[in-house]
Protein backbone atom coordinates (compact mmCIF):
# COMPACT_ATOMS: atom_id res chain seq x y z
CA UNK A 1 0.00 0.00 0.00
CA UNK A 2 1.12 3.53 -0.74
CA UNK A 3 -0.55 6.90 -0.27
CA UNK A 4 -1.15 7.04 -4.02
CA UNK A 5 -2.80 3.61 -4.11
CA UNK A 6 -4.87 4.35 -1.04
CA UNK A 7 -6.15 7.59 -2.60
CA UNK A 8 -7.03 5.77 -5.83
CA UNK A 9 -8.95 3.07 -3.95
CA UNK A 10 -10.82 5.55 -1.79
CA UNK A 11 -11.61 7.79 -4.77
CA UNK A 12 -13.13 4.75 -6.50
CA UNK A 13 -15.11 3.72 -3.41
CA UNK A 14 -13.41 0.36 -3.05
CA UNK A 15 -14.14 -1.24 0.30
CA UNK A 16 -10.88 -2.35 1.85
CA UNK A 17 -10.28 -5.16 4.29
CA UNK A 18 -7.18 -7.01 5.40
CA UNK A 19 -6.03 -10.01 7.37
CA UNK A 20 -4.97 -9.81 11.00
CA UNK A 21 -4.16 -13.05 12.79
CA UNK A 22 -4.29 -11.64 16.30
CA UNK A 23 -1.57 -10.18 18.53
CA UNK A 24 1.59 -8.90 16.81
CA UNK A 25 3.81 -11.85 17.74
CA UNK A 26 1.32 -14.37 16.39
CA UNK A 27 0.60 -12.38 13.23
CA UNK A 28 4.27 -11.84 12.47
CA UNK A 29 5.00 -15.52 13.03
CA UNK A 30 2.34 -16.51 10.50
CA UNK A 31 2.77 -13.72 7.98
CA UNK A 32 6.41 -13.05 7.51
CA UNK A 33 7.49 -9.76 5.97
CA UNK A 34 11.11 -9.45 4.93
CA UNK A 35 12.80 -6.71 6.92
CA UNK A 36 9.84 -5.72 9.07
CA UNK A 37 6.74 -6.51 11.02
CA UNK A 38 3.74 -7.48 8.89
CA UNK A 39 1.48 -6.59 11.80
CA UNK A 40 3.12 -3.19 12.21
CA UNK A 41 2.64 -2.35 8.53
CA UNK A 42 -0.97 -3.55 8.56
CA UNK A 43 -1.72 -1.62 11.76
CA UNK A 44 -0.19 1.53 10.25
CA UNK A 45 -2.38 1.35 7.14
CA UNK A 46 -5.50 0.48 9.09
CA UNK A 47 -5.05 3.64 11.14
CA UNK A 48 -4.12 5.70 8.08
CA UNK A 49 -7.10 4.58 6.00
CA UNK A 50 -9.52 4.98 8.92
CA UNK A 51 -8.23 8.54 9.29
CA UNK A 52 -8.71 9.11 5.57
CA UNK A 53 -12.35 8.02 5.85
CA UNK A 54 -12.87 10.65 8.55
CA UNK A 55 -11.12 13.27 6.40
CA UNK A 56 -13.63 12.49 3.66
CA UNK A 57 -16.52 13.12 6.04
CA UNK A 58 -17.58 9.48 6.39
CA UNK A 59 -19.03 8.18 9.64
CA UNK A 60 -16.19 6.23 11.30
CA UNK A 61 -18.66 3.86 12.99
CA UNK A 62 -19.72 2.69 9.54
CA UNK A 63 -16.62 3.24 7.48
CA UNK A 64 -13.46 1.72 8.84
CA UNK A 65 -11.12 -1.08 7.94
CA UNK A 66 -12.21 -4.54 8.98
CA UNK A 67 -9.94 -7.54 9.14
CA UNK A 68 -10.22 -11.28 8.77
CA UNK A 69 -8.64 -13.78 11.10
CA UNK A 70 -7.36 -17.20 10.14
CA UNK A 71 -7.48 -19.37 13.23
CA UNK A 72 -4.42 -21.62 13.39
CA UNK A 73 -3.26 -24.06 16.05
CA UNK A 74 -1.32 -21.25 17.76
CA UNK A 75 -4.44 -19.07 17.90
CA UNK A 76 -6.45 -21.57 19.91
CA UNK A 77 -4.74 -20.73 23.19
CA UNK A 78 -5.41 -17.01 23.01
CA UNK A 79 -9.09 -16.19 22.40
CA UNK A 80 -9.06 -13.10 24.63
CA UNK A 81 -5.79 -11.80 23.24
CA UNK A 82 -7.14 -12.07 19.70
CA UNK A 83 -10.27 -10.11 20.59
CA UNK A 84 -8.27 -7.47 22.44
CA UNK A 85 -5.87 -7.06 19.53
CA UNK A 86 -8.75 -6.35 17.16
CA UNK A 87 -10.28 -3.79 19.50
CA UNK A 88 -6.88 -2.11 19.85
CA UNK A 89 -6.78 -1.72 16.05
CA UNK A 90 -10.16 0.01 16.02
CA UNK A 91 -12.04 -2.93 14.48
CA UNK A 92 -15.65 -3.50 15.46
CA UNK A 93 -15.98 -6.94 13.95
CA UNK A 94 -14.02 -10.13 14.16
CA UNK A 95 -14.38 -13.11 11.85
CA UNK A 96 -13.16 -16.20 13.65
CA UNK A 97 -12.60 -18.31 10.55
CA UNK A 98 -11.10 -21.76 10.98
CA UNK A 99 -8.18 -22.67 8.78
CA UNK A 100 -9.35 -24.01 5.42
CA UNK A 101 -7.88 -26.66 3.13
CA UNK A 102 -6.87 -24.27 0.36
CA UNK A 103 -3.66 -22.57 -0.67
CA UNK A 104 -1.06 -21.78 1.95
CA UNK A 105 -3.02 -23.48 4.72
CA UNK A 106 -3.05 -26.72 2.73
CA UNK A 107 0.72 -26.61 2.34
CA UNK A 108 1.40 -26.14 6.04
CA UNK A 109 -1.57 -28.07 7.36
CA UNK A 110 0.57 -30.31 9.54
CA UNK A 111 1.69 -27.23 11.47
CA UNK A 112 -1.48 -25.15 11.63
CA UNK A 113 -4.38 -27.64 11.60
CA UNK A 114 -6.30 -28.89 14.66
CA UNK A 115 -9.36 -30.95 15.55
CA UNK A 116 -12.55 -28.95 15.09
CA UNK A 117 -13.74 -29.55 18.65
CA UNK A 118 -10.67 -27.57 19.79
CA UNK A 119 -11.67 -24.78 17.42
CA UNK A 120 -15.17 -24.77 18.87
CA UNK A 121 -13.79 -24.52 22.41
CA UNK A 122 -11.77 -21.52 21.24
CA UNK A 123 -14.82 -20.05 19.52
CA UNK A 124 -16.96 -20.38 22.64
CA UNK A 125 -14.30 -18.74 24.82
CA UNK A 126 -13.88 -15.87 22.40
CA UNK A 127 -17.65 -15.34 22.09
CA UNK A 128 -18.17 -15.46 25.86
CA UNK A 129 -15.52 -12.78 26.18
CA UNK A 130 -17.03 -10.66 23.41
CA UNK A 131 -20.46 -10.87 25.00
CA UNK A 132 -18.96 -9.75 28.31
CA UNK A 133 -17.27 -6.81 26.57
CA UNK A 134 -20.54 -5.83 24.94
CA UNK A 135 -22.18 -5.88 28.36
CA UNK A 136 -19.55 -3.31 29.37
CA UNK A 137 -20.32 -1.11 26.38
CA UNK A 138 -17.57 -2.23 23.99
CA UNK A 139 -18.92 -2.71 20.46
CA UNK A 140 -17.42 -5.81 18.93
CA UNK A 141 -19.22 -8.53 16.97
CA UNK A 142 -18.30 -11.89 15.53
CA UNK A 143 -19.23 -12.38 11.88
CA UNK A 144 -20.19 -16.08 11.91
CA UNK A 145 -22.53 -15.36 14.82
CA UNK A 146 -23.96 -12.29 13.09
CA UNK A 147 -24.60 -14.24 9.86
CA UNK A 148 -26.37 -17.11 11.60
CA UNK A 149 -28.28 -14.87 14.02
CA UNK A 150 -29.59 -12.73 11.18
CA UNK A 151 -31.04 -15.85 9.59
CA UNK A 152 -32.32 -17.27 12.90
CA UNK A 153 -33.81 -14.13 14.41
CA UNK A 154 -34.86 -11.98 11.46
CA UNK A 155 -35.90 -14.50 8.82
CA UNK A 156 -33.78 -12.77 6.23
CA UNK A 157 -30.53 -13.77 4.60
CA UNK A 158 -27.47 -11.55 4.87
CA UNK A 159 -26.23 -13.15 1.64
CA UNK A 160 -22.96 -14.50 2.92
CA UNK A 161 -22.26 -16.63 -0.09
CA UNK A 162 -20.46 -19.48 1.65
CA UNK A 163 -23.39 -20.12 4.03
CA UNK A 164 -26.30 -20.04 1.66
CA UNK A 165 -28.54 -22.60 -0.01
CA UNK A 166 -27.65 -22.81 -2.81
CA UNK A 167 -24.21 -21.31 -2.29
CA UNK A 168 -23.07 -18.31 -4.27
CA UNK A 169 -20.64 -20.09 -6.59
CA UNK A 170 -21.23 -18.59 -10.02
CA UNK A 171 -24.77 -17.43 -9.27
CA UNK A 172 -23.81 -15.00 -6.50
CA UNK A 173 -20.15 -14.37 -7.13
CA UNK A 174 -17.32 -14.95 -9.53
CA UNK A 175 -13.59 -14.66 -8.99
CA UNK A 176 -11.22 -13.11 -11.51
CA UNK A 177 -7.62 -14.23 -11.47
CA UNK A 178 -4.85 -11.82 -12.34
CA UNK A 179 -4.38 -13.62 -15.67
CA UNK A 180 -7.99 -13.07 -16.75
CA UNK A 181 -9.31 -16.51 -15.91
CA UNK A 182 -12.74 -16.58 -14.28
CA UNK A 183 -13.77 -18.99 -11.53
CA UNK A 184 -16.98 -19.85 -9.72
CA UNK A 185 -15.56 -18.47 -6.48
CA UNK A 186 -12.31 -17.63 -4.76
CA UNK A 187 -11.92 -21.18 -3.46
CA UNK A 188 -12.14 -22.43 -7.04
CA UNK A 189 -9.52 -19.86 -8.06
CA UNK A 190 -7.20 -21.01 -5.30
CA UNK A 191 -7.58 -24.64 -6.35
CA UNK A 192 -6.54 -23.55 -9.86
CA UNK A 193 -3.40 -22.12 -8.30
CA UNK A 194 -2.90 -25.54 -6.73
CA UNK A 195 -3.24 -27.28 -10.10
CA UNK A 196 -6.95 -28.18 -10.08
CA UNK A 197 -9.00 -26.48 -12.83
CA UNK A 198 -12.34 -27.98 -11.83
CA UNK A 199 -13.90 -24.58 -11.15
CA UNK A 200 -12.54 -22.63 -14.12
CA UNK A 201 -15.54 -21.35 -16.07
CA UNK A 202 -14.15 -18.82 -18.50
CA UNK A 203 -11.82 -16.01 -19.45
CA UNK A 204 -12.38 -12.26 -19.51
CA UNK A 205 -11.20 -12.09 -23.14
CA UNK A 206 -13.54 -14.67 -24.60
CA UNK A 207 -16.39 -15.61 -22.26
CA UNK A 208 -19.88 -14.16 -22.42
CA UNK A 209 -21.87 -13.52 -19.25
CA UNK A 210 -24.58 -15.98 -20.24
CA UNK A 211 -21.99 -18.69 -20.86
CA UNK A 212 -20.57 -18.18 -17.39
CA UNK A 213 -23.93 -18.22 -15.62
CA UNK A 214 -25.12 -21.29 -17.50
CA UNK A 215 -21.81 -23.14 -17.31
CA UNK A 216 -22.19 -26.85 -16.43
CA UNK A 217 -19.88 -26.38 -13.44
CA UNK A 218 -22.06 -23.58 -12.08
CA UNK A 219 -25.14 -25.78 -12.50
CA UNK A 220 -23.42 -28.68 -10.73
CA UNK A 221 -22.38 -26.48 -7.81
CA UNK A 222 -25.88 -25.06 -7.49
CA UNK A 223 -27.36 -28.54 -7.27
CA UNK A 224 -24.68 -29.80 -4.89
CA UNK A 225 -25.13 -26.88 -2.49
CA UNK A 226 -28.91 -27.02 -2.34
CA UNK A 227 -29.55 -28.27 1.19
CA UNK A 228 -32.93 -29.70 0.20
CA UNK A 229 -30.96 -32.28 -1.76
CA UNK A 230 -28.23 -32.98 0.78
CA UNK A 231 -28.91 -36.31 2.54
CA UNK A 232 -27.72 -35.15 5.96
CA UNK A 233 -28.75 -31.52 5.74
CA UNK A 234 -32.32 -32.14 4.68
CA UNK A 235 -33.27 -33.34 8.15
CA UNK A 236 -30.92 -31.13 10.16
CA UNK A 237 -32.53 -28.64 12.54
CA UNK A 238 -30.16 -25.98 11.20
CA UNK A 239 -31.16 -26.49 7.56
CA UNK A 240 -33.03 -23.16 7.26
CA UNK A 241 -29.95 -21.21 8.35
CA UNK A 242 -27.02 -23.15 6.96
CA UNK A 243 -25.04 -23.75 3.79
CA UNK A 244 -22.39 -26.01 2.33
CA UNK A 245 -19.34 -25.32 0.19
CA UNK A 246 -19.08 -27.88 -2.63
CA UNK A 247 -15.54 -26.74 -3.40
CA UNK A 248 -14.57 -27.56 0.19
CA UNK A 249 -16.26 -30.97 -0.17
CA UNK A 250 -14.47 -31.54 -3.50
CA UNK A 251 -11.13 -30.68 -1.94
CA UNK A 252 -11.53 -32.62 1.31
CA UNK A 253 -13.79 -35.52 0.33
CA UNK A 254 -13.40 -35.87 -3.44
CA UNK A 255 -17.06 -35.17 -4.14
CA UNK A 256 -19.04 -32.00 -4.81
CA UNK A 257 -21.82 -33.34 -2.60
CA UNK A 258 -19.52 -34.51 0.17
CA UNK A 259 -20.59 -36.34 3.31
CA UNK A 260 -21.67 -33.81 5.88
CA UNK A 261 -21.43 -36.08 8.90
CA UNK A 262 -17.68 -36.31 8.23
CA UNK A 263 -17.23 -32.71 7.08
CA UNK A 264 -15.07 -30.39 9.16
CA UNK A 265 -17.06 -27.44 7.83
CA UNK A 266 -20.35 -29.00 8.91
CA UNK A 267 -18.87 -29.63 12.38
CA UNK A 268 -17.96 -25.97 12.66
CA UNK A 269 -21.32 -24.66 11.46
CA UNK A 270 -23.23 -27.03 13.71
CA UNK A 271 -21.01 -26.18 16.68
CA UNK A 272 -21.48 -22.44 16.22
CA UNK A 273 -25.23 -22.76 15.91
CA UNK A 274 -25.30 -25.04 18.98
CA UNK A 275 -23.59 -22.25 20.92
CA UNK A 276 -25.98 -19.60 19.65
CA UNK A 277 -29.08 -21.62 20.47
CA UNK A 278 -27.69 -22.43 23.91
CA UNK A 279 -27.41 -18.70 24.52
CA UNK A 280 -30.91 -18.11 23.15
CA UNK A 281 -32.22 -20.85 25.43
CA UNK A 282 -30.49 -19.28 28.45
CA UNK A 283 -32.36 -16.08 27.69
CA UNK A 284 -29.94 -13.67 29.37
CA UNK A 285 -31.30 -10.22 28.49
CA UNK A 286 -27.91 -8.65 27.93
CA UNK A 287 -26.92 -11.44 25.54
CA UNK A 288 -30.22 -11.19 23.68
CA UNK A 289 -29.75 -7.43 23.30
CA UNK A 290 -26.27 -7.95 21.91
CA UNK A 291 -27.52 -10.64 19.52
CA UNK A 292 -30.26 -8.33 18.29
CA UNK A 293 -27.69 -5.62 17.72
CA UNK A 294 -25.53 -8.01 15.72
CA UNK A 295 -28.38 -8.63 13.31
CA UNK A 296 -28.84 -4.96 12.54
CA UNK A 297 -27.93 -4.23 8.95
CA UNK A 298 -26.30 -0.83 8.70
CA UNK A 299 -26.16 0.21 5.08
CA UNK A 300 -22.87 1.45 3.77
CA UNK A 301 -24.25 3.20 0.72
CA UNK A 302 -20.98 5.01 0.01
CA UNK A 303 -19.68 1.78 -1.54
CA UNK A 304 -22.67 1.30 -3.85
CA UNK A 305 -21.86 2.10 -7.44
CA UNK A 306 -23.98 2.16 -10.55
CA UNK A 307 -22.84 -0.18 -13.31
CA UNK B 1 -33.92 -37.77 23.24
CA UNK B 2 -34.67 -39.51 19.97
CA UNK B 3 -37.94 -40.39 18.35
CA UNK B 4 -37.29 -44.01 19.36
CA UNK B 5 -37.59 -42.94 22.99
CA UNK B 6 -41.05 -41.55 22.42
CA UNK B 7 -43.59 -44.18 23.26
CA UNK B 8 -46.68 -42.59 21.79
CA UNK B 9 -45.91 -40.59 18.69
CA UNK B 10 -48.82 -38.96 16.91
CA UNK B 11 -47.91 -38.19 13.33
CA UNK B 12 -50.90 -35.98 12.61
CA UNK B 13 -50.24 -33.26 15.19
CA UNK B 14 -46.79 -31.90 14.40
CA UNK B 15 -46.11 -30.18 11.12
CA UNK B 16 -43.03 -31.21 9.21
CA UNK B 17 -40.10 -30.11 11.31
CA UNK B 18 -36.56 -30.91 12.36
CA UNK B 19 -35.19 -31.08 15.88
CA UNK B 20 -31.95 -31.17 17.82
CA UNK B 21 -31.02 -31.40 21.49
CA UNK B 22 -29.64 -28.15 22.91
CA UNK B 23 -28.39 -29.05 26.39
CA UNK B 24 -31.57 -29.86 28.38
CA UNK B 25 -33.88 -28.36 25.75
CA UNK B 26 -35.05 -29.49 22.35
CA UNK B 27 -34.78 -27.11 19.44
CA UNK B 28 -37.52 -27.61 16.87
CA UNK B 29 -37.31 -25.73 13.58
CA UNK B 30 -40.12 -25.41 11.09
CA UNK B 31 -39.73 -25.65 7.33
CA UNK B 32 -39.73 -21.88 7.06
CA UNK B 33 -37.05 -21.35 9.72
CA UNK B 34 -39.14 -20.33 12.71
CA UNK B 35 -38.24 -22.24 15.85
CA UNK B 36 -39.24 -23.21 19.37
CA UNK B 37 -37.05 -24.28 22.27
CA UNK B 38 -38.93 -26.88 24.27
CA UNK B 39 -38.31 -28.66 27.54
CA UNK B 40 -38.13 -32.43 27.36
CA UNK B 41 -41.69 -32.70 28.66
CA UNK B 42 -42.95 -30.15 26.16
CA UNK B 43 -41.20 -31.95 23.34
CA UNK B 44 -42.73 -35.25 24.41
CA UNK B 45 -46.17 -33.64 24.45
CA UNK B 46 -45.51 -32.06 21.05
CA UNK B 47 -44.52 -35.31 19.38
CA UNK B 48 -47.29 -37.29 21.01
CA UNK B 49 -49.91 -34.69 20.12
CA UNK B 50 -50.91 -34.14 23.75
CA UNK B 51 -51.04 -30.35 23.54
CA UNK B 52 -54.44 -28.75 24.30
CA UNK B 53 -55.31 -25.94 21.86
CA UNK B 54 -55.92 -23.52 24.72
CA UNK B 55 -52.48 -24.10 26.25
CA UNK B 56 -49.56 -21.69 26.16
CA UNK B 57 -47.44 -24.39 24.52
CA UNK B 58 -49.93 -24.69 21.67
CA UNK B 59 -49.69 -20.95 21.08
CA UNK B 60 -45.91 -21.12 21.00
CA UNK B 61 -45.91 -24.08 18.63
CA UNK B 62 -48.44 -22.57 16.27
CA UNK B 63 -46.57 -19.26 16.28
CA UNK B 64 -43.56 -21.19 15.00
CA UNK B 65 -45.74 -22.93 12.38
CA UNK B 66 -45.18 -26.31 14.01
CA UNK B 67 -48.81 -27.43 14.33
CA UNK B 68 -50.22 -29.25 11.33
CA UNK B 69 -53.82 -28.26 11.97
CA UNK B 70 -53.06 -24.55 11.75
CA UNK B 71 -50.10 -24.71 9.39
CA UNK B 72 -50.02 -21.44 7.49
CA UNK B 73 -48.91 -22.39 3.99
CA UNK B 74 -49.04 -18.88 2.55
CA UNK B 75 -47.02 -17.38 5.37
CA UNK B 76 -44.51 -20.22 5.22
CA UNK B 77 -44.13 -19.76 1.48
CA UNK B 78 -43.61 -16.02 1.93
CA UNK B 79 -40.94 -16.60 4.60
CA UNK B 80 -39.09 -19.17 2.51
CA UNK B 81 -39.29 -16.84 -0.47
CA UNK B 82 -37.82 -14.04 1.64
CA UNK B 83 -34.97 -16.28 2.77
CA UNK B 84 -34.22 -17.27 -0.80
CA UNK B 85 -34.65 -13.82 -2.32
CA UNK B 86 -30.90 -13.30 -2.62
CA UNK B 87 -30.57 -16.44 -4.71
CA UNK B 88 -32.77 -14.94 -7.40
CA UNK B 89 -30.30 -12.23 -8.27
CA UNK B 90 -27.31 -12.82 -10.48
CA UNK B 91 -23.68 -12.57 -9.50
CA UNK B 92 -23.32 -9.39 -7.52
CA UNK B 93 -20.08 -10.02 -5.71
CA UNK B 94 -16.73 -10.24 -7.39
CA UNK B 95 -13.40 -11.12 -5.95
CA UNK B 96 -10.39 -10.05 -7.91
CA UNK B 97 -6.97 -11.43 -7.30
CA UNK B 98 -4.50 -8.68 -6.65
CA UNK B 99 -1.68 -10.83 -5.44
CA UNK B 100 1.77 -9.97 -6.64
CA UNK B 101 3.20 -13.45 -6.33
CA UNK B 102 5.01 -14.78 -9.35
CA UNK B 103 4.48 -18.07 -11.13
CA UNK B 104 7.12 -19.92 -9.16
CA UNK B 105 5.31 -19.17 -5.91
CA UNK B 106 1.80 -19.65 -7.21
CA UNK B 107 0.62 -22.05 -4.57
CA UNK B 108 2.38 -20.36 -1.70
CA UNK B 109 -0.34 -18.12 -0.46
CA UNK B 110 -3.93 -17.15 -0.78
CA UNK B 111 -5.22 -14.09 -2.46
CA UNK B 112 -4.52 -10.91 -0.63
CA UNK B 113 -7.80 -9.48 -1.71
CA UNK B 114 -10.51 -11.67 -0.22
CA UNK B 115 -13.63 -9.68 0.22
CA UNK B 116 -16.16 -10.01 2.98
CA UNK B 117 -18.21 -12.10 0.52
CA UNK B 118 -21.50 -10.48 1.21
CA UNK B 119 -22.79 -8.83 -1.88
CA UNK B 120 -24.79 -6.50 0.34
CA UNK B 121 -21.72 -5.14 2.04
Amino acid sequence: MTEERMTYLLDHKVQICTSIDGPQALHDKQRKLAGGSAHGVAAHWIARINHAYVERGLDPTLYHIEALLTTTRDTLAMPREVVDSYIALGCRALFLRPVDPFGFAARVGDRVEYPRDEYLTFYRSALDYMLALNRDGVEILERFAAIFLTKILTGTDPNYLDIRSPCGAGIGQVAYNYDGKIFTCDEGRILHEMGDDSFLIGDVETSKYRELMGHPTVRALTIASNLDGQPDCVNCAYQPYCGVCPVHSHRTQGSLFGRMRESALCAVFKGIQDYLFEKLAEGDLSTLRTFAKWTTVRERSHYLQAC
Amino acid sequence: MTLVQLTAQKTTFAADCRFRAIRDKMLVTSLDGRFALLTQDEFRAFRSGAVPPESELYQRLSAANLVRAVFDVKHAAALISERKSRSRTSASSSTSSSTRRDATRRSASRSSSRSSRTSAS
